[in-house]
């Protein structure tokens, strides 16, 4: 039988597969994340635990602000509960690495260092039990020597460093000014002096040189040269003696001021006097259990007054004279196997605590008064440094004194021989106007003569012009004469050249005639004297003769013509020959008239020559005189030039002297003033000799600091977080829990419903109640069971791991994995959700079981349908029918009802609550560095910067390329208290102009935004302080100084809170200068700077080196490295996020699965009918899902409202007191939180839509069962 | 053409490895506006023929039409309009929506219609004109099956089929049904096709096939159908 019943259960869950995964899914949520939240503190602190177990990490921390020494470390050994003890040297200090600057703290490394095992990374093994706080190299080696670190492995910072870097201690700003200022006064004062003597040297000289000049000087230019040189001189020498005057009191200004510098009493404890070395070469990066968080790693005097790195050196490299330990670390015997966490270890260590706390002031007494002795001491020398000094300015400023009486007689000298430069000028001027007016004569004269000759000339030259107009004249007839003769010379020739030609023909031709008749005759006589002899020849002879005869006839014919003709012509030959003689005669006469004019040209031509040469001799004279003229007006020129000259001269050194007396004038002003300067500059020192003396008196007071875990940032905020996760995991859970009930109620009653039959049969065969309800119990417990199994084991491993890695962002602590089981958690997880399923099954089963047989065999009474209140209303007859059905189901079935919408309200909870996280923690950047914080850097300064620096940091940041704007501001570290919580941290800022000061912060309201002022009197708080305080506008709130190390001190004011502004990162409170003044006494020094700079990131870097290179600056610090540590911290909340989601969706498929499930089974006969009357498959689905849809829709919006509420208290929890997270859920997230669930829903539905479509008609034939 | 043709239909469920026929070369013929009974002993394949007559299943093998329609050889959607628009089921559990009133589980199925009739008047006609407004769990049985009847025939179907439509009801209450339906075919000229195992029902049919085996038997024509108020078992 037994058998049987159990095959019927095994076959039921087969049978049911959906239902049983249902139910062991939802107790799987539920009892994994309670498990899984619940051990994750757990897991971590037991984490943490090893972890600082393994390193050593030590229980107490001693420190004393007067150091400690090694009779102190050896008391504090000898203290019962004592296991080991380490003292150590550490040091704070601007460290410059990968080109920033970081306030850093120098901590000493024992050599046992080198010997420790480190090489699993998360354990440090020692043989040297005193060497506590061991870190773990994480890469390259252990410092073995002078200047070798190790830096941070974890920190983001040190990823730009690497092994072999060499970082830089930068020598503390305050002495390095101090120094620099001594010696440039110094080299001032020197310059200055030599100058004054080199001048005092050269005057008498440059004075006498001119005036010798000028007895010699008769001419022109010698009276112009010797006015110019004496002025020169004159005013060379003014100059001179002024500038020396006035650099006189100039350097004996800056001398005092140098040598004025009070001797102070100071505990040194400056890193660049403790360290050997201020270079240091990196040479490996370690994880350091004291430094488990990235922020805060402590507070500093340094820098923005965070520590942001650590940095480990040889203990050696500490080498400072007399160097007390900085702290000595104790470890106490019996609590290392204590869990750090607990109780046990609390009262443990403070046990410890007490006893070291007990013998402290009798120790830290006897530190004071030995070290009230050298301080005295030292004290004393300074006095007497002092009264040196004093003396010394007074000696100077005497000396000063005299130095400017000696440039004022100077100047008078000066005056005296420049208005002796003067006079000599005048008569200069005088003699050259003398000379000016004789030259002018004596070419007068020259003038007049040449024009007298002149005159003559023109008329010598007039006669010369007669004359030769005569003789022209003369020449003229002459020529006329001569002209007409030789006209009748040529004229008589015509004549008588063919007369004689004719008269000679004529004699020729008688004298032929004759020659003629001659020879005719000869030959008649030779030819009768031939005829004679020659009788024979007779005839010829005859004719021969015969022709001689004719011719001889014809000759004696012709001969008495010829003679005729010859005779007239020889009588023609008497008038020619006459008129030739008349001819002869006029020629000679007119050879008489030309030696006659030969002669009275030679007269003229002499007269003429005469005339030219005096005209030459005339043009000579002319010319002479115009270089005569020329050459005394060069001379004169030059002179007045020469003039000129000196007379500018004389006013140059008029004007220079009046500089020069200027000069002498500022000299005495600022003379006085360095006199009153250093009047009142000793008067400081006196005051601070005698403060000095008060700190020595007051030395008293000082004491020891005994400090646990608890005062270790890391420890103590890791610790923190794990009890905030502890919080949260008290209300997560919860829903899981809630939504198992009523899935296992709803899907049990299903069952137990859907087997009335055969519970009516059991009943009927003789089961009893407890039998039956054995099956139903077995098989929650079965499903719950192993759901629970299974959610545990993987949610209690899963959810710590991605918590703590997330963790780890922040925290070096190793992450282990596995993590052991908790096993009381595991086991009080998996008996709620398997209590809660069971508690719902008997619930369900219990009604039907307590019916008759009879009645179970019956198919169970139909639910009743029932109105509902909306059908009362007149909407109802607008909905179509199938919103009826919906609206009625909705409300019959009242347990789905809530199931389903606890069940979806829990997921959108969870979507809200995961995104609104998101947006909180983004808001934070966003908000604050968007809206809020308008200025992205902050510059400090050293409180006594000398005026040109100030003035060069503010030229720097007038620069538009480097800053927009900027403001001076005071900050300062205090604690507030109020009456809800004491002594918490916060920055004042006091702005030097409270008007503009919204420019750099916007000052409003969270709420409504409304700007909230500034007033001259008033105290802003920022809101997270002023809630943790419990104040509000019109409170009073206590501030109180702190000291280096943070802790309060005596010193407190109350001041009234004038308004409350919205703000994220950090607690500000911002108070009017005027209200400072009153409070705290003294006027705000302003040694601090808030700059909008640029974005450009080559500029900004640019401006860092620039304003770095000012003496007075201490730090730079951009809002950029605080961005990105909270975008890390975003990176944290969206794995969380990513959690949160999986679990919603987790939830709304279990539930909406179940639900629909349930409906669909219920359904069935219902979904057949509607297929046979016709309903296409969409219209079916449309049909069931509507209500599933409306359901998840209403729990959707309740969840919002849920969500809402579990943001802000997680928000809440998770808030630390330095951070105000946004207080928003953006609308983006309310509608994805809304859209998601509704996605899972409508993923759920598509898949349900299968088994809808798989319903069979042949169903709806069916009877009930 | 006869209104409803059964042409040799088969139809066989395959169950793993044996292959089952519920219906085995079934062939008849229905006129329109004739009042239908189809008996037979349990298993002899009454409700699968009401499946297949109904578009509910689809056949293995032959033909079946309605008013020249081949429903055998429609695909899952036509079958789903030929339900709806051609078809009115009577079942023998009513099948009433518990969340709905009567007026209301009428108009379920009215709304999807194309020609529907009015409700009011569908549930006056079978005598629920008074339980408009109540919910079926209010109904006694024969009331529920009025109105699964009224819903049937609201649809304006060409066909009435009744699965066992006395069933689960009294001998009195099953009787005023079966007149109800009588009077329905008679007064209205629907042609409706009742299935059951109860022979008693033979006489006031106008036609009554007999079926067996998966086979129809017999088929006899009731010349005079008597009144359903008459008959007894």
């Amino acid at each position: 039988m037994k058998n049987a019943f159990a095959t019927e259960i095994r076959r039921s869950i087969r049978g049911s597969i959906g239902r049983f995964v249902a139910i062991a899914a939802i107790v799987a949520l539920g009892s994994g994340f309670y498990a899984g939240l619940l051990t994750t503190p757990t897991d971590m602190n037991r984490a943490a635990d090893a972890y600082f177990d393994d390193t050593g990490l030590m229980d107490v921390r001693v420190v004393s602000p007067l150091g400690l020494t090694s009779e102190d470390v050896t008391a504090i050994a000898g203290v019962e509960g004592v296991e080991s003890v380490m003292p150590a040297y550490q040091t704070d200090a601007m460290v410059y690495m990968a080109g920033e600057e970081y306030a850093t703290r120098v901590h000493s490394l024992p050599p046992a260092a080198a010997s420790s095992d480190t090489s699993d990374g998360v354990s440090s093994k020692t043989s040297h039990p005193a060497y506590l706080n061991r870190p773990i190299l994480v890469e390259g080696e252990w410092p073995d020597g002078t200047g070798e670190c190790v830096l941070s492995a974890d920190l983001v910072i040190t990823q730009n460093v690497s092994i072999g870097d060499v970082v830089k201690i930068e020598k503390d700003s305050d002495e390095e000014a101090t120094e620099t200022e001594e010696g440039a006064a110094e080299q001032a004062g020197g310059e200055d002096l030599q100058q004054a003597e080199a001048a005092a040297d050269v005057d008498p000289g440059a004075l006498g040189e001119p005036l010798a000049d000028d007895a010699a000087g008769t001419g022109v230019e010698a009276a112009a040269n010797d006015a110019a040189g004496a002025d020169v001189a004159a005013a060379e020498a003014a100059e001179t003696d002024a500038e020396a005057a006035a650099a006189e009191a100039d350097s004996s200004m800056g001398a005092l001021d140098a040598e004025v510098t009070t001797p102070t009493f100071s505990y040194d404890d400056e890193a660049d006097d403790m360290l050997a070395s201020d270079t240091y070469t990196v040479v490996g990066f370690v994880s350091a259990p004291y430094y488990s968080v990235s922020s805060p790693m402590g507070t500093t005097a340094l820098g923005s007054g965070s520590i942001q790195q650590f940095m480990y050196v040889p203990e050696a490299d500490f080498t400072g004279e007399d160097l007390p330990y900085s702290e000595v670390f104790v470890t106490v015997s019996g609590a290392r196997e204590l869990d750090a966490s607990s109780g046990a270890y609390e009262r443990r260590v403070g046990e410890v605590v007490q006893g070291i706390e007990a013998i402290a002031p009798e120790l830290a007494h006897a530190r004071v008064e030995s070290l009230r002795g050298e301080a005295q001491a030292e004290l004393d020398d300074a006095r007497a440094e002092y009264d040196r000094q004093k003396a010394l300015a007074d000696s100077k400023m005497q000396e000063v004194a005299t130095e400017l009486e000696d440039a004022d007689t100077q100047i008078a000298e000066n005056e005296q021989s420049l208005k002796d430069a003067q006079e000599k000028y005048d008569t200069g001027t005088k003699e050259l106007e003398k000379k000016k007016k004789e030259s002018e004569e004596r070419l007068k004269e020259a003038e007049e003569a040449l024009a007298k000759n002149e005159k003559e000339l023109e008329a010598a030259k007039k006669q010369i012009d007669e004359a030769s107009a005569q003789l022209d004249e003369g020449w003229k007839v002459y020529n006329d004469g001569a002209s007409a003769l030789n006209d009748a010379w040529q004229e008589w020739k015509s004549q008588a050249d063919p007369f004689y030609e004719n008269l000679k023909s004529a004699q020729d031709a008688v004298g032929e005639l004759e020659t003629q008749l001659e020879t005719a005759e000869k030959n008649i006589q030779l030819y009768d004297d031939a005829l004679a002899q020659n009788p024979s020849n007779a005839a010829e002879l005859e004719a021969e003769r015969a022709e001689y005869v004719k011719v001889r006839d014809d000759c004696e014919a012709a001969l008495p013509a010829a003679r005729k003709t010859l005779s007239d012509l020889q009588a023609q030959q008497g008038s020619i020959d006459s008129a030739k003689a008349d001819l002869d005669k006029q020629q000679s006469d007119m050879e008489a008239a030309k030696a006659k004019m030969d002669e009275e040209q030679k007269k003229f031509e002499k007269a003429n020559a005469e005339y030219n040469a005096n005209v030459e001799q005339l043009a000579v004279g002319k010319r002479d005189l115009a270089a005569q003229k020329v050459k005394a007006e060069t001379e004169l020129e030059e002179a007045q030039k020469a003039l000129d000259e000196a007379k500018k001269q004389i006013e140059d050194g008029k004007k220079e002297l009046e500089s020069a007396k200027d000069e002498v004038r500022t000299g005495k002003t600022d003379f006085e003033e360095s006199k009153v300067n250093v009047n009142k500059q000793l008067v400081d020192a006196e005051r601070e000799l005698a403060s000095a003396q008060q700190r020595i008196d007051d030395l008293e007071e000082s004491d020891w600091y005994v400090l646990d875990r608890d005062e270790n940032y890391g420890s103590a905020s890791y610790q923190a977080d794990a009890d905030r996760i502890a919080s949260i995991a008290a209300v997560f859970p919860l829903i899981f829990f809630l939504v198992a009930a009523l899935v296992a109620l709803t899907t049990m009653t299903r069952m137990v419903d859907e087997e009335r039959q055969f519970i009516g049969t059991l009943k009927a065969i003789g089961y009893d109640r407890r039998k039956i309800a054995t099956k139903y119990l077995v098989y929650a417990a079965l499903a719950s069971g192993l759901g629970a199994v299974v959610g545990i084991l993987l949610l209690s491993e899963a959810l710590p791991l991605v918590i703590m890695k997330s963790y780890a962002v922040m925290y070096f602590i190793p992450v282990p994995f596995p993590m052991p089981l908790d096993v009381p958690v595991a086991l009080l997880a998996a008996g709620l959700g398997v209590g809660i399923t069971l508690a719902a099954t008997a619930a369900a089963a219990w009604k039907v079981l307590r019916e008759r047989p009879a009645l179970l065999m019956l198919p169970p009474a139909p639910k009743a349908g029932k109105r509902i209140l909306l059908e009362r209303t007149p909407l109802w007859k607008h909905l179509s029918f199938t919103w009826k059905v919906t609206l009625r189901n909705l409300f019959r079935y009242k347990r789905r009802f809530v199931m389903t919408v606890v069940g979806i309200a829990g997921c959108t909870a969870l979507l809200l609550t995961g995104l609104g996280l998101s947006d909180s923690i983004g808001d934070i950047l966003d908000k604050q560095y968007g809206e809020i914080t308008k200025y992205n850097a902050t510059i400090t300064l050293d409180e006594d910067i000398i005026d040109t620096d100030r003035k060069s940091v503010d030229a720097v940041l007038h620069d538009s390329e480097m800053a927009t704007a900027a403001t001076d501001v005071l900050i300062d570290q205090m604690l507030a208290s109020g009456p809800q919580a004491s002594e918490k941290s916060f920055e004042l800022v006091v702005p030097s102009d409270p008007t503009t000061f919204g420019e750099f912060f916007t000052m409003r309201t969270r709420i409504g935004h409304q700007e909230v002022e500034l007033p001259e009197n008033g105290f802003v708080l920022t809101e997270k302080i002023a809630k943790v305080l419990g104040v509000g506008v019109g409170d009073f709130v206590t501030l109180i100084e702190q000291d280096d190390v943070g802790n309060a001190t005596t010193t407190s004011y109350s001041v009234q809170v004038t308004g409350v502004v919205e703000n994220y990162l950090y607690n500000y409170g911002f108070m009017g200068p005027n209200l400072y003044k009153s409070t705290v006494g003294e006027a705000p020094q302003f040694d601090a700077i808030f700059a909008k700079a640029t974005d450009n990131y080559d500029n900004r870097s640019l401006l860092t080196e620039r304003l770095r290179d000012i003496p007075g600056v201490k730090t730079v610090l951009y809002n950029d490295e605080t961005i990105d540590t909270y975008r890390t911290m975003l990176q944290t909340v969206n794995k969380v996020v990513i959690v949160l989601v999986l679990a919603a969706a987790l939830l709304a498929f279990v539930v909406l699965y179940n639900l629909s499930n349930i409906n669909i089974t219920e359904r069935i006969r219902e979904i057949a009918t509607l297929k046979v009357l016709g309903f296409t498959p969409g219209e079916t689905c449309g049909y069931i899902y509507r209500e599933i849809v409306l359901l998840a829709i209403i729990g959707a919006l309740f969840g919002l409202l849920l969500g809402v509420g579990m943001e802000s208290f997680v928000v809440v929890t998770a808030e630390v007191d330095q951070t105000m997270f946004g207080r928003e859920i953006h609308l983006l997230s309310f509608v994805a939180s809304f859209l998601l669930t509704l996605v899972f829903t409508g993923i759920v539905l598509l898949a349900m839509r299968r088994k809808i479509s798989r319903v069979d008609m042949v169903e709806s034939l069916k009877s009930n069962e | 053409m006869a209104f409803v043709e059964f042409r040799n239909v088969s139809k066989i469920y395959t169950m793993g490895e044996v292959e089952v026929a519920a219906v085995d070369g079934m062939s008849f013929d229905i006129e329109a506006g004739e009042l239908v009974v189809i008996v037979g002993p349990s298993g002899a394949g009454k409700t699968t023929l009401l499946n297949l007559l109904g578009g509910m299943d689809s056949v293995t093998s032959g033909v079946v039409t309605l008013d020249n329609r081949p429903v055998s050889d429609f695909s899952e959607v036509e079958l789903t309009y030929y339900r709806r628009y051609d078809i009115g089921f009577v079942f023998q559990f009513y099948n009433l929506v518990a969340n709905l009133t009567a007026k209301e589980n009428v108009e379920l199925a009215v709304q999807i219609c194309e020609n529907p009739l009015d409700p009011v008047k569908m549930l006056e006609l079978v005598g629920l004109g008074n339980r408009l407004d109540n919910f079926p769990g209010q109904l006694s049985g024969g009331e529920q099956q009025r109105v699964a009847i009224a819903r049937a025939l609201a649809k304006n179907p060409k066909l009435l089929l009744c699965d066992e439509p006395t069933g689960a009801l009294d001998y009195q209450t099953g009787k005023a049904v079966l007149k109800l339906l009588q009077d329905t075919c008679h007064n209205t000229g629907r042609t409706v096709v009742i299935v059951t195992h109860n022979t008693a029902f033979e006489a006031i049919a106008n036609r009554v096939i007999h079926v067996r085996e998966g086979r129809a038997d017999k088929v006899t024509i009731n010349r005079r159908p008597v009144s359903a108020d008459t008959i007894d078992w």
